[in-house]
């Protein structure tokens, strides 16, 4: 099984070992490797035959794993999610914002959101926003960000759109990482549009997800395009075109382009409706 | 007795003659355990069982073990109608072929089975060398760059197949039989020249006292003929109901406008639609929706049927099988220009779609020759092999720079045009195309009326949207839990071995691809919770 495990991964794995008196994090690795191409059942295999955790250390990542590749197996049932919270909070009670703690948080966030046949997105919120106001290692802050964005975007029970839409915005004002700023502006962005509130609000979020950058095909095709298509209707052609531009040299096949060639050479063609204008 | 024995001996010798031979086959089959052939065998296995791309395969191995003696490929056609339930046993069993056709990048098979090619298609293809895609990264050597979500897979964040063809929607046409109808060869170019041979073609069945249909008709043809008239009605509803500004409504976008009603089949735009499909059903011979495509096939090969409406797959069996030369040409649709009543809801030109190229082949994981095998991908889709490929099977090349034969070149991609960005029909979802399929028949049968459909139809289409919009947020349920182990897994990976930076960028995209997917899952929630009140305060 070693065997199989790029050299480069095993040199990383017993360097991250030495650094972090992380005694045997490689025997986890074949298993999580599994589990990130939805070799679920795999996993479970390896991870059976895995010899016995002899370190403190060594235990927490072995049950942060057996929890993680038993949340994945089938069947779902409502018994498995209660033994999967289980063992996640076991780990947090043993230490509490640890990376291992986090991301159990956040997967125990998870399971209240997505994975429970009655969503509990209050219990989910509720996690999230702890990882959020709480600093900690990892990556767990930044996602459980994004998942509180859309949650309050949509699902959390708030009076008025636009109560929604501030309270996110000031999300966005302390997340770190410059790609969670740049989905929260696009989720922001989209959530102005469904409920049809002014779309000039969404174009500034869009621009400034624009300047972050990082995005690639359809994702990417769809931001200029959007971007082309509120500037045009804000009256702001040179804008649009300056898009469309953009569009006609990365994603030089999308149909789409036409529509502006055809308006540019001031031919009619369709438009939008006054009931999604935000006015 | 004795003759019984000696029977019995007889029979037991010829069925462990037969057991030795076929043992001897399977063991000394080049690349088996004694065989002296010991070159690299690769298999790879499609469904297209049309006249052509079989064939076309056959010379495309031929030249590519020309080029490469110390390789053998082997093909496997496997029938349509059990090609999946297949692919899944051969998979499972771990017998599966090195490379593999398949359709429908959305499910747990891509990720579980086939292996990611990123790191090929960003490479050149050797094949190319010496010609003008020379140096140029294979997946920019497609027409749609490979941009197309059966090879690029958003959601897993890397190309997983190679593309062959390019593949359009056409009129094919009896040329013979529209002169002796009509005195002329030339197909029709607008939707009134073709209503006004409709009316030739019915004068002439009645004049020459056989049956004659303008289109062969079945199932298949008809749902396009609907379908088509339909969405492309629709482009103009979906841009006045383009909220999230991209040129156009996507169908479950759509969805969510009708329940928050914002549009319905009494829509201008989609009730002429409504009324061209009525006009159009005596396009077709009666009962035509209760035959199936081999019928349509037959009846247009027959001569009664003038034109047949379908896609650039049929072209060469329709060519290789028909006693008359096979016109192609565009299929003419109502379009605003025309200044007809018909065509006043549609814009034109509408685009063939996104280019996309088809007939992806996906790498299988467990293949003990992936360099091999993605080798002889390189090949077909390199400038000599997918001219090699258009010469042979008919259809046209995915590959840009392959010079089109002449006779291929009206299938090529229209793609200056309106998008059509969503199906008003058959795209919602299995109940909403369950009563279409159920009710259609109140508007095109003999009997049936525009008003007689819309006071079935729209009784029972309201509740039959609400159940897909539902089915379509289980879905997204589902997709999201499978794939929140592997997005942890990928994080607790950079933490404990730590990923390379394009890894990790992998990892983000998916993340926010996710978020994305989550917005929408919600979207749909609120629009199922509240209809035209989302927008307001909750009370």
């Amino acid at each position: 099984m070693l065997g199989l495990i790029p050299l480069r991964r095993l040199l990383c794995a017993g360097l991250c070992g030495i650094l972090s008196v992380a005694a045997e994090p490689a025997l986890e690795i074949s298993v999580w490797e599994k589990m990130s191409v939805y070799q679920s059942a795999e996993a479970e295999r390896e991870l059976e035959r895995l010899p016995e955790a002899s370190t403190q250390h060594a235990v927490r990542e072995r049950d942060f794993c057996a929890a993680v590749v038993h949340l994945d197996q089938q069947p779902l049932s409502e018994s498995r999610l209660d033994d999967v919270e289980k063992r996640l909070q076991a780990l947090i009670e043993v230490e509490g914002n640890d990376e291992i703690a986090r991301a159990s948080r956040y997967l125990l966030g998870r399971i209240a959101q997505i994975f429970r046949a009655e969503p509990d997105i209050l219990q989910a919120a509720e996690y999230f926003r702890g990882l959020v106001e709480q600093p900690g290692p990892g990556i767990w802050g930044e996602q459980a960000r994004l998942k509180l964005t859309v949650l309050t975007l949509y699902a959390l029970p708030i009076k008025t759109p636009a109560e929604r839409l501030a309270l996110v915005e000031s999300y966005a004002v302390a997340a770190r990482d410059p790609i969670a700023v740049r989905d929260i502006h696009r989720l922001v962005a989209r959530a102005i549009l469904f409920y049809n509130l002014l779309p000039e609000r969404a174009l500034k979020h869009l621009l400034q997800a624009d300047e972050i950058g990082g995005l690639s095909g359809t994702q990417a095709a769809d931001q200029l395009v959007q971007i082309g298509e509120l500037a045009w209707d804000e009256g702001k052609e040179e804008m649009a075109a300056h898009y469309y531009d953009r569009l006609s040299k990365e994603y030089p096949r999308d149909p789409r382009i036409f529509t502006m060639q055809q308006r540019l050479a001031g031919k009619p063609t369709p438009a939008r409706g006054e009931v999604v204008n935000g006015r | 007795m004795g003759a019984k024995s000696k029977g019995g001996v007889n029979t037991i010798w010829i069925v462990g003659g037969c057991y030795l031979i076929a043992a001897l086959v399977v063991l000394f089959r080049p690349g088996a355990m004694l065989s002296s052939d010991d070159r690299t065998v690769i298999r790879f296995s499609h469904w297209q069982a049309e006249a052509g791309p079989r064939e076309a395969m056959d010379a495309l191995i031929e030249r590519y073990e020309e080029l490469n003696p110390d390789v053998r490929v082997v093909q496997l056609d496997v029938p349509g109608r059990v090609y999946t339930r297949w692919v899944r046993t051969q998979l499972i069993g771990e017998t599966a072929p090195d490379l593999i056709e398949f359709g429908g990048g959305s499910n747990d098979i891509v990720p579980r089975f086939f292996e990611p090619i990123s790191k090929y298609v960003d490479e050149p293809n050797p094949y190319n060398e010496g010609t003008p895609l020379e140096g140029m990264r294979w997946r920019d050597t497609f027409v749609d760059g490979l941009n197309t979500p059966s090879s690029y897979i958003d959601r897993l964040s890397n190309y997983y197949a190679v593309t062959m063809c390019s593949v359009t929607l056409r009129l094919f046409y009896n040329p013979d039989l529209l002169e002796e109808i009509t005195g002329r060869r030339e197909p029709p170019h607008t939707y009134e020249d073709l209503r006004r041979i409709q009316e030739e073609v019915a004068a002439y069945s009645a004049r020459a006292g056989k049956r004659v249909s303008l289109y062969a008709g079945c199932d298949y043809t008809g749902e396009i003929m609907i379908e088509q008239l339909l969405a492309r009605a629709g482009v103009g509803v979906g841009f006045e109901l383009d909220r999230f500004r991209e040129q156009g409504s996507p169908v479950a976008q759509m969805a969510q406008e009708y329940m928050r009603g914002h549009w319905d089949y009494r829509t201008p735009a989609l009730f002429d639609a409504i009324q061209n499909s009525h006009e159009a059903a005596p396009f077709f011979r009666p009962g035509f929706q209760q035959l199936d495509r081999d019928a349509a096939t037959q009846e247009f090969l027959r001569s009664q049927a003038l034109m047949f409406i379908t896609g650039t797959w049929d072209a060469t069996t329709l060519k290789t099988m028909a006693p008359f030369e096979v016109g192609v040409d565009h299929i003419p649709w109502p379009a605003k220009s025309d200044h007809s009543i018909a065509g006043r809801h549609y814009w034109s030109p509408v685009s063939d779609g996104e280019a996309n190229t088809s007939m992806p082949f996906y790498l299988n994981k467990q293949s003990k020759n992936k360099d091999v095998a993605m080798d002889f991908m390189r090949f077909v889709t390199s400038l000599e092999g997918n001219t090699i490929w258009m010469n042979k099977s008919g259809w046209n090349p995915s590959v840009r720079g392959v010079e089109l034969l002449e006779d291929l070149k009206i299938f090529k991609h229209r793609f200056k045009g309106y998008q059509i960005r969503s199906s008003f029909m058959r795209g919602f979802g299995v109940e909403t195309r369950e009563v279409w399929q159920r009710l259609t028949y109140h508007l095109t049968g003999p009997d049936g009326g525009v008003e007689k459909f819309m006071e079935v139809f729209e009784d029972e289409f309201p509740p039959a949207l609400r159940k897909d919009v539902e089915s379509n947020v289980r879905v997204l349920y589902l997709s999201l839990r499978r794939d929140v182990p592997s997005l942890v897994a990928l994080a607790t990976l950079d933490r404990l071995v730590g990923h390379s930076d394009k890894e990790v960028q992998a990892r983000k995209i998916r993340e926010s691809s996710q978020n994305l997917t989550e917005a929408k899952m919600y979207e749909a929630e609120v629009v199922l919770a509240r209809g035209p009140a989302v927008a307001d305060p909750l009370p």
